[in-house]
């Protein structure tokens, strides 16, 4: 884009050119970019979580293996999401859409909740859509989320 | 919504860039700055100073990883006049 540098005002054409640069610029530091594979990792990690939850009542040496991935995949899931959202760029105090965060905060935990809560009564199989809708969710925000920011 | 004020300064492209990546940040560093707006040093180093000197944007030392960096930041002027200036160029846009 180039508009005048000095002398008269933009026609409204260059004023639509200079907002629309100036847009992007600003959405550029607000998503930065992540690791392509970041998305899909985490999504693979959250359904496998799940699916691991589904297991009726494992016995023997099977439920400790199941309870020993379930945490290994876990503290992964809180490592992984911690340094990719918590490390340190040259971006100091960037403005976060709360809106955003929270609400898909509040889809996640709906999604994780429900299970919970259901699986006694209606049975562990509650934990396989309940996976497969969360692990969806966070995959097609990936692609949005690259697709909006354009590298990674 | 801002006071529409068409900023001279602020509308040269490769300021308005700084600008509006700034105003999204409490503070970004020189080399991010550098490495997204693809100028060279000395050139992106002479639209800072400009913006500086008009007392848009705060440059300050900071050590990250050992190393210092310099951190450019919008003062509130700086946040001001951005404002007003997106505000003018939106009623720029309107009017035609």
């Amino acid at each position: 884009m180039e508009t005048r540098d000095q002398g008269g005002r933009p026609t409204p054409e260059e004023a639509r050119a200079a907002l629309e640069t100036a847009n992007s610029e600003e959405e550029a530091t607000r998503n930065r970019p992540v690791p392509a594979w970041y998305y899909p990792v985490l999504a693979v990690a959250v359904l496998a979580l799940f699916l691991l939850n589904a297991l009726d009542r494992p016995e023997g040496v099977l439920r400790g293996v199941a309870i020993g991935l379930t945490l290994a995949i876990a503290l992964s899931v809180a490592v992984l999401v911690g340094r990719v959202s918590f490390r340190q760029t040259g971006y100091h105090g960037v403005r976060t859409r709360w809106g955003w965060v929270l609400g898909g905060a509040a889809i996640a935990a709906a999604l994780a909740m429900t299970p919970v809560l259901l699986a006694d009564s209606v049975g562990t199989w509650i934990w396989v859509p309940c996976g497969a809708v969360l692990a969806a969710l966070i995959a097609g925000s990936g692609i949005a989320y690259q697709r909006r920011t354009g590298r990674g | 919504m801002a006071e529409p004020r068409f900023d001279e300064l602020i509308h040269a492209p490769h300021r308005l860039r700084i600008c509006a990546m700034l105003s999204q940040a409490q503070g970004i560093e020189f080399g991010e700055i550098l490495q997204r707006i693809e100028l060279s040093k000395s050139a992106l180093s002479k639209h800072l100073a400009q913006l500086v000197e008009a007392g848009y944007v705060a440059e300050s030392s900071i050590v990250r990883s050992g190393y210092s960096r310099q951190l450019l930041a919008l003062t509130p002027s700086g946040r001001a006049a951005y404002a007003g200036h997106r505000a003018a160029l939106q009623r720029l846009m309107e009017e035609g």
